[in-house]
């Protein structure tokens, strides 16, 4: 059995700010508790840019407007300028926990991008989709690395929520609320970040 | 006292002194303190009824000689009254809640001022420890996140339910930079647009149906999430002030039970308390930043920090309850507009003045509320809208604060307007006489409001009863002062020198400042020689070196004449001549100086030349003197003929101004020397004023004046001849030094009382004066006779003079 590998980067990605935003405390806290570095990624999704392409597609934004007009280069814009704040957070929040901390702004489908950014050690922090919700518990799935045990255990502390420990976790039942940490698995992890509405916290 | 003739000398026994006091007392150590202030029945009177009334406006002005004993006799009957009267209610400013530009006024019972600031002071600090500790209780913590729990919940249900449409529908929502987007889906991810054009046509109408269904729903559950979160914040505020109000009511009781017979105490502290529940979040401002400081701030004293100033009590009157007794006494020295109503304070914030109730300062009109208020009068009416404050203040019965600045507009920062203090006391103005007539002259306000007078006498008759009063006296303020006790003799010569104050035999003066002065000054020279006592010589010693010490002026103008300088004969004999007296008064310094009046006459019209006024150096008393005369001699002498008299007068040697008309019996004897062409005997000098039927007059200043002839003569020695002719009313007021009393005992120096004008040219001639005989004639050879013969002389030669020439004279 070889000694775990000790975590290198927290990588928080995200497609976009508002993302970001919910789970940077938590990235943050991560790389504070392992004494890793924090990476920032904003993934501009291949599928995203479709949207703007399609005819079918509709647009509403946060406040419940629809939206009109959108084509490529306006989603382009807008994604420069979550890339550009993101980058802003990212360092405040790095700066005032003292951590080294890196950005990438990357084109490409969510999956496949971080499955080419994840390297051993790194710890993803995936947000919730499009589902917005205070973190209510930290889940711990078994038989994941025996380095996410002591960093959840820690999170659930800092956060003062209750931690899990999930044989087989029902990924249908963890909500936006939920905080699932496990195994990185590049082959699954569209099936996954499909099918769950949790924020991951996976080990590579 | 012996009778006293006119046109003798006086012998030393005419004249009060020290002999007259016989004491029966060794030292004042045998006597009883005096608390009173004798001879000021009448002031102290006054002063115990504005103590001691309760109308209103019946304020007191205590006037008089400085040194009279005002300020004491002032302070303490007050303080004697004060004693008996009830201590005043203390008195605070709190804050108005809904108008913190309009303090509030609070009256309390004595002592309990002090007990509402502290029970408020506590209120803050238990609150700045509580409250953060109910906030971050688990019990507050769980109620609030089951708040935020259940509105996210509703939330994330709602599009957890939408999304699960979605699916099944076939439709993706997914989050971009530009908000959600709503797209037709394949598997796990997004329908690539070209192949969403392949399909058929009904199918890409049943997946826009989908879509916009989707899009409709999304759009709803976003528009209900600003409802959510409003409605959230409303629960969790009730949630707050819930909590909160079970902090404030807790930490509120004890100060609401303590003060619950009090309305307006108890009103504020509602106010207070609804203030505190809709602020609480005061409570949970941490101290970071530079602010922190190295320190943690003591626990105990959160109430310091700015944010709680509003909870504050401003103490304006507060007494110790424990100490409490009587009615205040303040005397203000310095009544500035701001020390008499008390001031507004401010404070620079980033460069802005910034004030609050709690920099409001109290007056002397809030310390003095309840009792006595001590002034200074002319401070008080030359500091600037102080005395229009004071009257204004005693006029509506309340102290309004405000600056001088906003009186006049010079002002434009934010300001306070306090509730005005209800006002009832009792002020006393001390000041002297000239002011009081002067306000009660011009001034309509201070008749109605100080309708109380204390005259402080600055005389006492002398008797043996009051000798010993004041010789009390004097042990009282030796005692007082912690000075050695005064021998019998040396309150004799003090009680002698009291006359001289007064400038009067029979009356003693009541400038016990001066008193205190010269006894101060003994006690130091006793004290060097080991006396136990003050004696005769001490006091002597301390007059004669106070004397000294104001000399200068004196001895330069003795310099003069013994130089030659100032022409004054004190032998021989002059016609038209006389040696004049006057008084000079500098500063302290006080002395006669002997000056010559010379007279020549002619024929004229009628006209007396007073030489002073013509050169604008004589004031009206004088110039009024000058003309009595020409009415004396035009009554007295060749009734029947035109008065044909030129003659003019002069006080030799005078370059400055000359006034009064003590002088004016020494004119006329120049002026009856001349005009009898009789010489004047210039060893002697003359004093008094005249009426136009030749009576001699008292005059001012009696003693320095024949002290500074005696001194003038004493320098170019004493032959016996010479003396000073003065009114015999004036005889009382002698209170000569002792080296002129010694030199008229040894026949040395002679004080001749008159009474008339001729009792004086007789002896200043040393002709008889003459009176009128059986043919309405003076006899030739006497003054008069030869006056009268001089003015027939003038009117002849005057007649002839007006007659037409006979046609001889004019044909030539």
């Amino acid at each position: 059995m070889s000694a775990p590998v000790s975590t290198v980067r927290v990588i928080l990605s995200a497609t976009c700010l508002a993302e970001a935003e919910a789970a940077l405390p938590l990235a943050t806290g991560l790389a504070a508790e392992a004494g890793a570095a924090l990476a920032g990624v904003l993934i501009e999704d291949a599928d995203n840019i479709a949207l703007a392409l399609a005819g079918a597609a509709r647009f509403v934004d946060p406040a419940g407007r629809m939206l009109a007009g959108l084509d490529p280069a306006r989603m382009g814009a807008a994604y420069a300028r979550d890339a550009a704040r993101f980058e802003r957070l990212l360092a405040r929040a790095a700066t005032a926990a003292a951590l080294s901390w890196s950005f990438r702004h990357t084109q490409g489908r969510l999956a496949e991008a971080l499955a080419g950014i994840a390297a051993p050690g790194d710890l993803l922090v995936l947000p919730a989709g499009p589902m917005r919700a205070p973190l209510r518990e930290i889940v711990l799935a078994a038989g994941a690395d025996a380095a996410l045990a002591p960093l959840a255990e820690a999170a659930a502390a800092r956060l003062s929520r209750p931690l899990r420990r999930l044989a087989a976790p029902d990924l249908a039942q963890l909500g936006a609320g939920s905080v699932l940490f496990s195994q990185f698995e590049a082959q699954r992890l569209a099936a996954l970040l499909a099918g769950t509405r949790c924020i991951h916290v996976l080990r590579s | 006292m012996d009778q006293i003739a006119t046109g003798q000398p006086l012998s030393a026994r005419h004249l009060a002194g020290e002999e007259d006091f016989a004491l029966g007392f060794a030292t004042t150590a045998e006597l009883d303190p005096l608390s009173d202030w004798p001879g000021q029945d009448r002031a102290l009177e006054a002063l115990r009824l504005a103590a001691g009334t309760d109308h209103g406006d019946f304020n007191l002005y205590v006037l008089g000689t400085p040194g009279t004993g005002r300020h004491s006799a002032t302070r303490q009957v007050l303080a004697e009254a004060a004693a008996r009267r009830p201590p005043p209610p203390d008195r605070v400013y709190v804050n108005r809640f809904d108008d913190p530009r309009r303090p509030i006024a609070i009256e309390l019972p004595p002592g309990r001022a002090v007990e509402l600031r502290d029970a408020l002071r506590k209120v803050v600090n238990d609150l700045a420890d509580d409250i953060p500790a109910i906030f971050e209780s688990e019990d507050y913590q769980t109620r609030r996140r089951a708040i935020e729990d259940s509105y996210s919940e509703r939330h994330e249900q709602a599009m957890g339910v939408l999304a699960d449409a979605a699916r099944a529908r076939g439709v993706a929502i997914v989050r971009t930079p530009m908000g959600f987007g709503v797209a037709p889906r394949k598997g796990d991810e997004i329908l690539p647009p070209d192949e969403y054009e392949k399909l058929p046509q009904a199918e890409r109408e049943r997946i826009g149906a989908a879509i916009d269904a989707v899009r409709a729903q999304l759009e709803d559950v976003l528009k209900d999430v600003p409802r959510g979160l409003k409605a959230q914040r409303a629960e969790v505020e009730e949630l707050n002030i819930a909590m909160a109000r079970e902090g404030v009511d807790a930490a509120l009781a004890d100060a609401l039970g303590r003060f619950a017979d009090h309305p307006s105490v108890t009103r504020h502290l509602q106010a207070l308390r609804e203030d505190l529940i809709d602020n609480a979040e005061l409570f949970l401002i941490r101290e970071d930043g530079a602010q922190a400081g190295a320190f943690p701030v003591a626990t105990s004293r959160h109430h310091l920090k700015p944010q709680f100033r509003r909870y504050a009590v401003n103490v304006i009157v507060g007494q110790d309850p424990d100490q409490a007794s009587g009615a205040p006494v303040i005397e203000e020295s310095l009544p500035t507009l701001a020390n008499l109503i008390g001031r507004i304070e401010y404070a620079s914030d980033q460069g802005t003045l910034v004030t609050n109730f709690t920099m409001i300062r109290p007056g002397a009109l809030h310390r003095a509320n309840g009792g006595f208020l001590i002034l200074d009068a002319m401070q008080v009416l030359t500091e600037p809208l102080a005395w229009d404050a004071l009257k204004r203040s005693l006029k509506s019965g309340e102290v309004a604060i405000y600056s001088a600045g906003e009186r006049f507009s010079l002002i434009s920062t934010e300001t306070l307007d306090p509730d005005p203090m209800p006002l009832k006391l009792r002020v006393v103005l001390v000041g002297d006489r000239r002011l009081y007539y002067l306000l009660a002259e011009f001034d309509p306000d201070f008749g109605r409001l100080f309708k109380l007078e204390a005259d402080f006498d600055d005389r006492m008759e002398r008797s043996a009863d009051s000798a010993l009063l004041l010789a009390r006296l004097i042990g009282t303020m030796a005692r007082d002062d912690g000075l050695r006790p005064v021998a019998a003799d040396g309150v004799a010569r003090l009680l002698a020198e009291s006359l001289r104050l007064a400038d009067d035999g029979e009356r003693f003066g009541l400038n016990l400042a001066a008193l205190g002065d010269i006894l101060r000054e003994a006690d130091h020279i006793a004290r060097a020689s080991g006396a136990d006592a003050i004696g005769r010589d001490d006091v002597e010693a301390a007059i004669a070196a106070a004397d000294r010490r104001a000399g200068r002026l004196r001895e330069r103008s003795q310099e003069a004449i013994s130089r030659g300088l100032l022409l004054i004969d004190t032998d021989g004999a002059r016609v038209g001549q006389v040696n004049a007296l006057s008084v000079l008064e500098i500063g302290k310094t006080r002395f006669g100086r002997p000056g010559r009046v010379s007279a020549r006459v002619r024929m004229g019209a009628g006209k007396l030349v007073d030489i002073e006024r013509e050169a604008e150096l004589g004031g009206p008393i004088h110039s009024k003197g000058v003309m009595i005369l020409s009415g004396y001699l035009a009554g007295s002498y060749a009734p029947d003929l035109p008065f044909s008299l030129w003659a003019s007068l002069v006080f030799e040697q005078s370059y400055g101004g000359v006034e009064g008309d003590s002088a004016s019996a020494a004119e006329l004897f120049a002026l009856l020397s001349a005009l009898a062409d009789l010489p004047i005997d210039q060893s002697l000098a003359v004093t008094g004023s005249v009426n136009q039927f030749g009576e001699v007059q008292a005059i001012g200043g009696v003693n320095e004046k024949v002290e500074g002839f005696f001194d003038t003569c004493a320098a170019r020695g004493l032959t016996g001849r010479q003396g000073v002719l003065i009114p015999v009313s004036n005889v009382p007021h002698l209170v000569l030094r002792p080296r002129v009393r010694d030199a008229m005992d040894a026949g040395r120096f002679r004080v001749i009382p008159i009474a008339t004008v001729d009792e004086g040219i007789a002896l200043l001639t040393g002709r008889p004066t003459g009176v009128r005989g059986g043919n309405g004639a003076f006899p030739p050879d006497s003054v008069n006779g030869r006056v009268e013969a001089r003015l027939i002389g003038y009117a002849e030669a005057r007649q002839r003079f007006g007659q037409k020439p006979s046609p001889s004279e004019t044909d030539g």
